[in-house]
């Protein structure tokens, strides 16, 4: 009987023991989150961070994001990143030239993991037009107007022959800002279409926030940032993965080319 | 004298020399120093004397004595009595000595043919290797019981009942023979068989515990809340010992299966079952032979079942016989009660959370009915239970937007509409004595409203605020209905056809809406949510037959066809559709099973084999089966057992991180939703005596076609195809149990360990094995009850380690080519997190309110205390993103909770 409870007690606190040792939060991941944007005509930036943790007492490596040893090759040629600080990375004496339709590769050693990501520098937009430079639209007064006249949207179009993805920001550049909602103070001066692959995109100028000059850049850009538009909203209830194109890190790296128009917003008195 | 007379009795383990003599006046002076077997061959051989016992019993015993002419009389009182044997003599001069059973001194059960408590007839057997066919049924009910355990004492002859207590026991050595009945629940019976008594269609009725007389109760034989079997891996519960275990608000069968080892109860709040590693859609629940999908009620908290309309309980944890399949872990049988057959009984219940009644009326002497109701109702312990799912300890909010830490803990409003009830209802009819045509139904349903207003932030100057208005309604449940007929062809062949509709069906509607201020995007307001239906019809026809060769040789067979139409629906506040499934498919197939006892008996070996087709495949599946099992002796047995095991209907885990996983049922098909299989490894070794029992099995399970639905991850770059959400992967269960049983007396209970791992490898989460949700590394387990008078005492205490989870690891933002910086959180690794380890005390106690004349039960009052300690048990963790926030609810599993019993009926 003795045996039996000196067996029963042993094996209690063994799985008592034991048990404990399984229980609580997984260990905090660091990965490196890159973000860059290759444009034919620009030097090689990127920024480099870490994802922040979510638990205070996450064990965070030490390893710094600006000495990291960062390569981007083109046509089997790699070149060194030089660091500028705040995780920013340039190539400053513009080794490397970007052009449309050529390969990259990002290559650097973070916490012993090999990140690596690659891209291809999409062609410049070509066959591009637009169906109005200038648009006339009254100031709307959302608490006093019940029925708002809007222009016809106007239709950027262009050649898409692979049916590649596309989109467009609309920026306002006009040094005098006067809110198309009366009254209203505008959160942001800019705003995208979503990306589409066929040959056309419509500026709905609801949408627009201040009369004036606009800056209308239609991006040529690649599925990996296409991506970035697919997921459903941070606040769905449905988690969506983050897209990325790095492997063993996070964030993008990819190429773009963009062709430049304007739109001129005219408020009618 | 001719050796064949010396035996006379020329049966397996029995021996007997004839002629007769007044055994007082031998005295016997011989020296011996032999076996106790020889030593009576021996004494018949010297003096003409007959003799009855187990040759292979008594080869054991050795005697080393000279009597120096001691009297035969008193030679075999004091050998008896030092070996726990008995003996006496009959009219017919022969001298059986028998084993010491202390029942021969109780009161046994009784047959209609007024079988009487002891042994009374003494003259000559008329009648010998016979076969002897009965129904075995509870004394006052008139209730058939199932599976219960029926042989012939002394003797390796033996069967069970059917679902409707008919047994068939071949070759009975003679009509003087002794049957023994058992039941969980019930006394151990004997029927001493007499020649005048009938050989087919035996009436033997069972007496319960609780109509028995207090002075006559025998410690030995008490009843037993669980009991294992001589099946492997198979586990009963009897539920007219549920109301001593302590109780959330119901008694409840199901769940307590969860106290037993290999059943994980580290999920208070699901009544499924988790066996072995396996996931509750994994283990197929029958009920009445119909399936049934949906077996809980409130959240999970209670089974659907009713258990005043349950007859009987099995659990098989694994290596399921051939008769069973569509499920990879184990097999939950229920028997509902036919209704009392002897006159009209009412009853009911009334504890703080639910009303429940039943009624049983008889028509005549062919016709029984049940007809049971429970509804929930909106009282104490029912507000607790629902506020317990939006009540939180603690809500975290982390900012990864600059804006720093709340200044103030959110505040919760919760609203309580939900209900539920069920209905369950058998009429049986017996056209003859060899038929039985029984109608069951069963109908249960939830309505539930989930829902909860949140808000939080700083309490007045800069930071984010927020205000969520969180709609959730469920409507869920499950409707069914088999038509049963049970016929006894011959008593070698009895079989058992069965047409049956089920249907599953689930509604929800989930609602975010609500706005925020501050953060990166200022002011702003968000609406999100989603639907989701599921719809299953189970259309079913099977036979099941069951032939005896002899009483070495049972052969299993039969057939089965199921006509599945399943659909589902998930999509985003009605605006589109993430998933929409409507498929149908058919499962037919026979199966062959037969079960050989070798060796007299000390080794059965039960091959048997399972052929399905599965229209949606096109396919053929075969699965065969094999279990093992040896009686090493008296007490040691050891068990071997492999299988292997399709799954053609799956309930799928849709992953979501932030609001809880939920699952819905699928059917396999030939892209998406492989048919998943299994192969089960058990191996196993008990030591049983009459108080006590030791045991431990081990086991593994290789499990293919597993199938989770996520829509974390964007299956293709060139846009969302949420048909191509369902991922694909492999696992494995094993683990190892220990179970230490006190079985008799005042104070009787166990105590269970057990150590597993559930893993399972989706390639889509990555190349490792991942802990599997249900995964629980230890579970320990003690029961313990005591019984005093009327009263009764329980105690359970429960640890489990911590379940898995997957948790939010970090965020980071990245600036869009319009300027915008988006944030986005990232997820750790799939289970990679564990919650704090499970435990919980529960006590009742429980006091029986007896006629005293009759001495029967009437009802009951019972104080039941759960979760003693206040645990603050954490079941899931929800997850709210709101622009760059993440806010971390814990749902906790319930608080102390005292519940009030009472319970009556006039029979």
């Amino acid at each position: 009987m003795m045996k039996t409870k000196i067996l029963l007690l042993s094996l209690s606190t063994w799985f008592l023991i034991t048990s404990c040792q399984k229980s609580g939060i997984a260990e905090f991941s660091t990965l490196p989150v890159v973000e860059s944007y290759l444009a034919p005509g620009k030097k090689i930036t990127m920024t480099i961070s870490e994802k922040i943790p979510y638990y205070e007492n996450a064990v965070i490596t030490d390893t710094s994001i600006n000495t990291l040893d960062i390569r981007v090759g083109y046509n089997g040629v790699y070149c060194n990143m030089i660091p500028l600080g705040n995780g920013i990375y340039s190539d400053t004496a513009g080794n490397i030239s970007v052009v449309a339709d050529s390969a990259y590769t990002l290559l650097f050693m973070f916490n012993g993991n090999n990140v690596y990501s690659s891209t291809i520098i999409p062609s410049k937009p070509i066959d591009v037009t637009q169906s109005a430079t200038t648009i006339k639209m009254s100031q709307i007064d959302p608490e006093n107007q019940s029925w708002i006249n809007l222009p016809d949207p106007v239709e950027i179009t262009f050649s898409n022959d692979d049916e590649s993805y596309y989109l467009a920001t609309v920026e306002c550049i006009d040094s005098i800002r006067v809110p198309v909602y009366k009254d209203s103070i505008p959160e942001n001066d800019i705003f995208s279409s979503m990306p589409v692959t066929g040959t056309q995109i419509n500026i709905m100028p609801m949408r627009i926030s201040y009369f004036g000059l606009h800056r209308i850049i239609l991006y040529h850009i690649n599925p990996e940032y296409a991506a970035f538009f697919m997921q459903q909203a941070t606040t769905s209830q449905n988690y969506q993965e983050p897209p990325t194109n790095i492997e063993n890190g996070l964030g993008i790296f990819t190429g773009i080319n963009a062709d430049t128009l304007f739109l001129n917003v005219i408020q009618i008195q | 004298m001719k050796r064949s007379l010396l035996f006379l009795f020329s049966l397996p383990f029995f021996a007997s020399i004839a002629i007769s003599q007044n055994i007082d006046h031998i005295l016997l002076d011989t020296l011996y120093l032999t076996t106790m077997d020889k030593v009576l061959d021996d004494i018949s051989h010297r003096y003409q004397i007959r003799f009855a016992f187990d040759r292979e019993l008594l080869s054991q015993m050795e005697i080393n004595e000279r009597p120096m002419k001691k009297p035969l009389s008193l030679f075999l009182t004091q050998e008896c009595a030092t070996r726990k044997l008995q003996w006496h003599q009959e009219e017919d001069s022969i001298i059986y000595i028998e084993e010491k059973y202390e029942s021969l001194t109780s009161k046994p059960v009784l047959a209609e043919q007024k079988i009487e408590q002891k042994r009374t007839y003494s003259g000559p057997s008329k009648k010998k290797g016979f076969i002897l066919t009965g129904i075995v049924r509870d004394k006052s009910t008139g209730e058939a019981l199932p599976f219960a355990n029926v042989g012939v004492r002394g003797t390796p002859i033996g069967a069970y009942t059917s679902s409707d207590g008919f047994f068939t026991l071949l070759n009975v050595p003679s009509d003087t023979s002794t049957i023994m009945v058992s039941y969980i629940g019930y006394k151990i019976g004997y029927v001493f068989l007499t020649p005048d008594m009938p050989v087919k269609n035996l009436l033997i009725e069972m007496e319960a515990q609780s109509q028995l007389l207090q002075e006559i109760i025998i410690q030995g034989e008490q009843e037993q809340l669980m009991s294992t079997n001589d099946k492997i891996s198979l586990l009963k519960i009897t539920p007219k010992k549920l109301s001593t275990l302590p109780n959330i608000g119901e008694k409840d069968v199901i769940r307590s299966f969860q106290l037993l080892p290999g059943v994980s109860a580290a999920n208070e709040s699901s009544s499924n079952l988790y066996v072995r590693g396996g996931t509750p859609d994994q283990n197929l629940l029958l009920y009445d032979g119909f399936t049934v999908y949906q077996v809980d009620h409130l959240y999970g908290f209670f089974s659907a079942f009713n258990s005043n309309a349950i007859k009987d309980v099995q659990l098989y944890k694994g290596g399921f016989d051939a008769k069973y399949g569509g499920r990879l872990s184990s097999v939950t049988e229920i028997t509902g009660k036919d209704g009392n057959s002897k006159g009209f009984n009412l009853g009911g219940e009334v504890s703080l959370l639910s009303f429940n009644l039943y009624a049983e009326i008889p028509i005549g002497k062919r016709f029984t009915s049940l007809l049971a109701f429970r509804r929930s109702y909106q009282g104490l312990l029912y507000d607790k239970i629902f506020k317990q799912f939006n009540e939180t300890t603690e809500i975290r909010q982390v900012s990864f937007t600059g804006q720093g830490p709340m200044g103030r803990v959110p505040s919760m409003e919760t609203k309580v509409k939900s209900y539920f009830y069920d209905i369950n209802a058998k009429f049986t009819y017996k056209p003859s004595k060899k038929d039985i045509l029984s109608l069951s139904f069963y109908s249960g349903t939830d309505n539930l409203d989930n829902s909860m207003n949140i808000s939080g932030g700083p309490g007045g100057g800069g930071g984010f605020s927020f205000s969520i208005d969180n709609s959730d309604l469920t409507r869920y449940g499950n409707i069914g209905a088999g038509f049963r007929w049970t016929r006894n062809w011959n008593p070698r062949l009895n079989g058992t056809t069965l047409i049956s509709f089920s249907n599953y069906y689930s509604n929800r509607k989930r609602s975010n809406t609500g706005s925020h201020f501050g953060g990166d995007s200022g002011q702003g307001s968000f609406n999100s949510g989603l639907n989701e239906k599921n719809d299953l019809v189970d259309l079913s026809f099977k036979s099941d037959y069951n032939y005896s060769l002899n009483n070495s040789n049972h052969l299993g067979f039969g057939a089965y066809f199921t006509d599945y139409i399943i659909s589902y629906d998930f999509g985003d506040n009605d605006t589109s559709m993430y998933l929409s499934k409507d498929d149908d498919g058919i499962i037919a197939g026979i199966y062959f099973q037969d079960k050989i006892k070798l060796f007299k008996a000390k080794f059965t070996v039960t091959p048997g084999i399972r052929f399905s087709y599965f229209s949606p495949t096109g396919m053929f599946y075969p699965e065969p089966r094999l279990s093992l099992s040896y009686n090493i002796n008296k007490y040691f047995k050891v068990i071997a057992q492999t299988g292997k095991y399709y799954q053609f209907a799956n309930r799928v885990v849709r992953e979501d991180f932030l609001s809880g996983s939920r699952d819905f049922w699928v059917l396999s098909d030939r892209e998406k939703i492989p048919v998943s299989s299994a192969w089960h490894y058990i191996a196993g070794i008990s030591f049983e005596k009459k108080s006590f029992l030791a045991s431990i099995e081990g086991y593994y399970k290789d499990i293919d076609g597993i199938t989770e639905y996520s829509m974390r991850f964007k299956p293709t770059r060139e846009g969302t195809t949420y048909e191509e959400n369902f991922f694909q992967g492999v696992g494995y269960a094993t683990g190892i149990e220990f179970l230490l049983q006190k079985k008799f007396g005042d104070l009787t209970g166990w105590i269970s360990y057990t150590l597993s791992e559930a893993k399972n490898r989706i390639s889509i989460y990555g190349d490792s094995y991942f802990p599997a949700s249900q995964d629980v590394t230890h579970e320990f387990k003690f029961v313990g009850m005591y019984d005093y008078r009327n009263w009764s005492f329980s105690l359970t205490w429960l640890f489990a380690s911590g379940r898995p989870y997957t948790a939010p690891d970090g965020a980071y933002s990245i600036n869009l080519l319009n300027g915008i910086s988006q944030i986005f959180i990232d997820f750790g690794e799939k289970n990679s997190s564990r919650l704090p380890a499970y435990h919980r005390l529960d006590a009742a106690v429980n006091y029986r309110f007896k006629n005293k004349e009759t001495n029967n039960e009437w009802g009951s009052l019972g104080l039941s205390i759960f979760n003693v300690y206040n645990r603050r048990n954490i079941w899931y963790k929800e997850y709210q993103i709101i622009d760059g926030n993440i806010i971390e609810t814990d749902k906790l599993f319930l608080g102390i909770t005292p519940n009030l019993t009472f319970s009556m009926k006039i029979k």
